[in-house]
Order: C-alpha cells, then sequence, then structure tokens
C-alpha cells in the first residue's frame, strides 16, 4: 500500500467515532487474517468469505496482497465494516407507499386495527404483528418481584447516602481496630445522643428489604444445614484458624472471616443473592466466580458471620441455655473500625436504616430485633471483654445530669 | 390503605412525591412488565434492562420535583429510561457486528422497498415456541441502528402519536415519520433474514 493508500484508509478510519465502530463478526475478522497472512506467500484458492473480502477491499481501493503488510490491518477491517454498516444502515430501505399509508392510518387511529379503513386493514394488521411482537415477551413473576424489591431497596440506599453525607464527619482516629479509647468516649456520647430518624420512605424500606433479608436468612440457614450434614456437623469454615486478625476482607482465609461464611458460596449451597443485602450498594450478586474463596472487600459484605475459633464449631456442641447467633445484618462497629471511626456499640446495623437487624440462630430460626443486645447482656456486635469495659465505663461517668457548665468561655457546649 | 386501583398515574405520583411511600411501590408495579420489556428489547440484555431500570426510577426520585404534573407521567418514564439506556450502551461501547454475507440493500437493484404482506412478520398465533420467538425478535431488532430501534419501541410501546413522538424526541414530525417507516421496514426486513437463518438451522 503506498503512503497515499495508507493515509486515505486511516483517515477514513479516523473519521468515525471510536465508540461506533460496527466490528466484523468472528468468521469474517479470522477470513481477513488468512487473506493477508497467506495471500502474501500463494495464490491458492480462496474460500467464498475471503473471495467476498478481497472484493469488497477493492472497492476500498485498498490492495491486501503485496505491500499490505505495511497496512494496519485494524484500519482496512475497520473502514471494511463501517462501509458494510452503512450501506446496511441506508435510509434507502423503505416501506412501500400502501404499507407507509397502512402504518400512518393504524397509528392515526391509536393503534387500534379495527379503526383503520377497510382499504389497508390487511397491512395495518401486519403492522399490528410487528407491535405484539415487539410489546410481548415473557417476564417471570419471582424475578419480577425482587427487582421491584431491588428497586425500593437502591432509592432507600440513594436517600440514605443523602443524609449521611448531611452529617458531619466524625474526625478520624487512628489505628486500623476497636479502640478502648474510642469506646469509652462514646460510651459516655451514647448517653446523650438520641436518634434523628427522618422517616422518608420508611414504609417502603422496611416492607421491601426486610422481607428479602428474612427470604436470605432462611435460604442462608437451609445451605448452613446442608454444610453441616455433609461436615461432620461443623459450620462452615475455610481455615483452621486465624492469625492476627479476622477482618482483613479478600486477603487471606487466615486473616478473613467472612472466608469462613464464603464457603458456603464455594460450595455451591448457597448464592451471592442469598448474602446479599439489597440496601447494601456494594453486594455482590449473581453468578459467583468459580475460583473466589472470598469478597473482595468489607463494603461487599451484607452480612456478618459468627467469628469461627480455632478448629471452628461443632454445631451440635453447643447446648446452651441462650440463644446463639449465627448470622446477623453486617456489624456497624465493624464498619465503623474499618473506616477508622469511633463505634458505637448499640448502634443497629446500616442495613435497615439503623431500625434494626435479622440475626440467624443455630437453631435455623431467624429473628428481627430492633437492639443488637440479645439475651439480656450480650452484644452482638462485641466480645463479652469489652462489653464488660464499656459497663464499667458507663458507671465510672455516669449521666448527664443537665446541671453542669461550661469549662470557660472556649470550652463549647450546647444545651437543649 | 389508599386505593390506588382508582387513581390515575398522574395522582399516584402526586401522592409519591408528597412523600407517600406505598405511592412509589405503586407506580414501580404498574410499570414493571412495560417498561421492563421495553428496556429488554432497547438493550438487547435482560440483566442490564434491570440495571436500567432501577436507575430509572431512581432517576424518576431524584427528578420528581420538576415533573409538571400538567402532562403524562407514561412519556416522561419512558423517555427517562430511553436516555439511560442510550448512555448505557454508549458506556458499553457496544458495537453492532456485521456480517459480510449480509445483504448490502444499495447493491440489490428493487430491493429497497418492503412490502409487508409478502414479509412473513411475527405473528402470535404462529406455532412457535415464545422464548424462541422472543429471541429471534430481539435478534433481528439488534440488527437496526439505535435512533431506528428507539422511535420503534417509544412508538409501539406507548403507542403515542407522531406527534406525541416528535415532541419526547424533539424532533420534526416528518422525521419521525420517515424514521418509523425505516424503522418498520428495517425489522421486517431483518426479521425476514433471521427467520430464514433459523429456517436454515433446523435439521432436516
Amino acid at each position: 500500500m503506498s503512503n497515499h493508500e495508507n493515509q486515505e484508509g486511516s483517515s477514513d478510519a479516523e473519521k468515525l467515532n471510536e465508540n461506533n465502530f460496527p466490528q466484523l463478526s468472528e468468521q469474517d475478522r479470522d477470513a481477513v487474517d488468512r487473506l493477508i497472512e497467506d495471500s502474501l506467500q500463494s495464490n491458492e484458492a480462496i474460500s467464498d468469505r475471503e473471495h467476498s473480502i478481497l472484493g469488497l477491499l477493492s472497492l476500498l481501493n485498498t490492495p491486501v496482497v503485496g505491500e499490505s503488510q505495511r497496512a494496519s490491518r485494524v484500519d482496512i477491517i475497520r473502514v471494511l465494516a463501517s462501509r458494510i454498516d452503512n450501506a446496511s444502515e441506508s435510509d434507502d430501505l423503505q416501506l412501500s407507499v400502501q404499507d407507509q399509508k397502512a402504518l400512518d392510518e393504524y397509528i392515526d387511529a391509536g393503534y387500534q386495527v379495527e379503526n383503520v379503513p377497510h382499504s389497508v386493514r390487511d397491512r395495518a394488521i401486519r403492522c399490528d404483528q410487528i407491535g405484539n411482537a415487539l410489546t410481548e415477551s415473557q417476564l417471570s413473576a419471582e424475578s419480577s418481584d425482587r427487582l421491584i424489591d431491588r428497586t425500593l431497596a437502591t432509592i432507600q440506599s440513594h436517600i440514605d447516602q443523602e443524609l449521611s453525607s448531611m452529617e458531619i464527619s466524625e474526625s478520624r482516629r487512628g489505628g486500623f481496630s476497636v479502640r478502648w479509647s474510642d469506646l469509652i468516649s462514646v460510651a459516655a456520647m451514647l448517653l446523650l445522643v438520641g436518634s434523628i430518624a427522618m422517616p422518608i420512605m420508611s414504609g417502603v424500606r422496611s416492607s421491601s428489604q426486610q422481607n428479602m433479608c428474612y427470604d436470605n436468612m432462611h435460604a442462608t440457614a437451609n445451605a448452613f444445614g446442608l454444610y453441616a450434614g455433609s461436615n461432620r456437623d461443623m459450620l462452615p469454615m475455610a481455615t483452621a484458624g486465624f492469625g492476627s486478625t479476622w477482618m482483613d476482607v479478600g486477603s487471606t482465609p487466615e486473616r478473613s472471616n467472612s472466608s469462613n461464611l464464603f464457603t458456603l458460596i464455594r460450595s455451591g449451597l448457597a448464592g451471592l443473592d442469598d448474602l446479599a443485602c439489597p440496601s447494601n450498594p456494594n453486594a455482590l450478586t449473581g453468578e459467583a466466580d468459580p475460583d473466589a474463596w472470598d469478597w473482595n472487600s468489607l463494603n461487599e459484605i451484607s452480612y456478618s458471620y459468627r467469628i469461627m475459633p480455632p478448629g471452628g464449631i461443632r454445631a451440635t456442641s453447643i447446648q446452651m441455655p441462650v440463644r446463639v447467633v449465627l448470622l446477623a445484618d453486617r456489624s456497624p462497629v465493624i464498619l465503623r473500625a474499618a473506616k477508622r471511626q469511633p463505634v458505637i456499640p448499640e448502634e443497629n446495623s446500616p442495613n435497615h436504616q439503623g431500625d434494626g437487624q435479622h440475626m440467624l440462630m443455630l437453631d435455623g430460626g431467624a429473628q428481627w430485633a430492633t437492639s443488637p443486645i440479645i439475651n439480656r447482656q450480650d452484644n452482638i456486635w462485641l466480645p463479652r471483654p469489652i462489653e464488660q469495659i464499656i459497663r464499667e465505663a458507663r458507671t465510672r461517668l455516669g449521666i448527664i445530669k443537665g446541671s453542669e457548665l461550661p469549662d470557660d468561655l472556649t470550652d463549647a457546649f450546647v444545651g437543649p | 390503605m389508599t386505593d390506588w386501583q382508582s387513581k390515575t398515574d398522574e395522582e399516584v405520583f402526586l401522592a409519591f412525591r408528597e412523600d407517600d411511600a406505598s405511592a412509589y411501590r405503586e407506580l414501580i408495579e404498574r410499570y414493571h412488565d412495560d417498561l421492563l420489556r421495553f428496556l429488554t428489547r432497547m438493550v438487547g440484555d435482560r440483566a442490564a434492562a434491570e440495571d436500567i431500570f432501577q436507575e430509572t426510577f431512581l432517576q424518576v426520585h431524584i427528578s420528581a420535583s420538576t415533573f409538571d404534573t400538567s402532562r403524562r407521567f407514561r412519556p416522561w418514564l419512558f423517555t427517562i429510561a430511553a436516555n439511560k439506556a442510550r448512555d448505557m450502551l454508549r458506556k458499553k461501547n457496544r458495537r453492532k457486528t456485521v456480517e459480510l454475507s449480509a445483504p448490502i440493500r444499495k447493491s440489490e437493484p428493487g430491493s429497497s422497498f418492503i412490502d409487508l404482506l409478502e414479509v412473513d412478520v411475527p405473528a402470535p398465533d404462529e406455532a412457535m415456541d415464545i422464548a424462541e420467538r422472543d429471541d429471534m425478535v430481539q435478534k433481528a431488532l439488534n440488527q437496526l441502528g439505535p435512533a431506528l430501534r428507539e422511535v420503534l419501541l417509544l412508538a409501539y410501546f406507548q403507542r403515542l402519536s407522531y406527534a406525541q413522538i416528535a415532541e419526547d424526541l424533539g424532533i420534526p414530525l416528518g422525521t419521525v415519520k420517515s424514521r418509523m417507516h425505516s424503522a418498520v421496514a428495517a425489522f421486517a426486513r431483518s426479521w425476514q433474514i433471521v427467520s430464514k437463518e433459523s429456517d436454515s438451522s433446523v435439521p432436516e
């Protein structure tokens, strides 16, 4: 190809927006490749497909044989495909005059065939059939309900994000862990903090998201049962024990408790959808990667799983007088700790706008609770030693009596 | 509990705008089937259509205060959906696949007019599996350019007059008419090709 021709081909290609380029079908692309490679070496018989390409290329005045080694194959294919596409997109294709009249009459008659004049009614019926074919398709009722719930949850999530962006951001504190100092300072704060609820669309969220989470809990309960049934009653686990941390999601099983829960997905007993709360905009859904063994990040996780001790837990080994929580809506404490924010021990899961959380019990029952405190004093987000420290701190700090005064003029302190 | 059945779409939308939560579910349920079919036809993919469905209603929520309540809700909803679908197709860098063996109409004398009576358009009473027909209709539709596909689907799904389509798309009435004529012709031709391919692929 001469320089001039090469430039011509390239500029032709450049004129077309990259995003709008059609592409040749795979078979045709292969044929172009073969043509460019083979025709340089021999004059052996070429296939019909290759013959078509040669014909089209000759229309472009773009020689393939000989100097085409220097030509950009990509440009040739692009220009070729664009020319074909332009030709097939041509507005030359039109309805016959009678059909045009029939279509106009049909549309003017409000898409009612019976109101179309007899002279063109047969043709209008064809127009109507096309419309029916386009507008009628199968939709399953089950997936429809799910989509409606997901849509409502998406809207609610947007509202929540708007609300949270309005909040004054809290100052960051060091350390990627639950800090005792944070807990103690928050413990005092809790005595004053009331819930400032903005009941926007509360009916929407409670009905749709909670229903979906209940469904998820039941599906996961079944998966737990199946797993235990074929694993000597053991609860799902991916590792024999943790190293220095269990909240490093997506790293290695030894550093991530969620990989234990993900075992249900990896083993095919549960799907990603079963472990995705609709209020979590980052939740993974759909088909799981067969090689995955954990979620990629904390944000993708919708439910918090009981921390597995070394060696795991045999479901039947727990004989307790109290109910044991296996799974719950995601922990707000872990989310805050990961963001290095002060944690609020009694905070409810963000999954349901702080209204409460679902809990799946070891006995397979699921329940909705408006507080993370169960069995009288057990906070499901925290281990017992931390709960004890908080209790002691609160006892020491007491409560605001309403008689305290600012320390001095520089001490900001506002009242009712 | 509100009796939504007796309310128009616009009345339900107004109730939603005044923070009646149940009104929004009602709106979504009312339009679920139609809008999802429309979007699936537009983008050719059910999963993507579901994503756009959610985005559309989110946009309705965000733009609720801007809606002129003297107008009809349905065209507004479908216009938002069509815009979202167009954006998605653009983002996906979706490219049309062309086959060299496809007829290039310019080179076929006498083939520039379609006569619908000579084309076996997809009829509902045909003895064809519904899912199979759905696939074929989608395949035929995918061969149309975005502009033709959009006008065809907006017209049929909303049963709009030419004047209404012109207003929604912001293009002259004459252009709407000729684009609609082209779209029906292109779909009929495309259906012809797809159904021939399907016939030839059936083992004898």
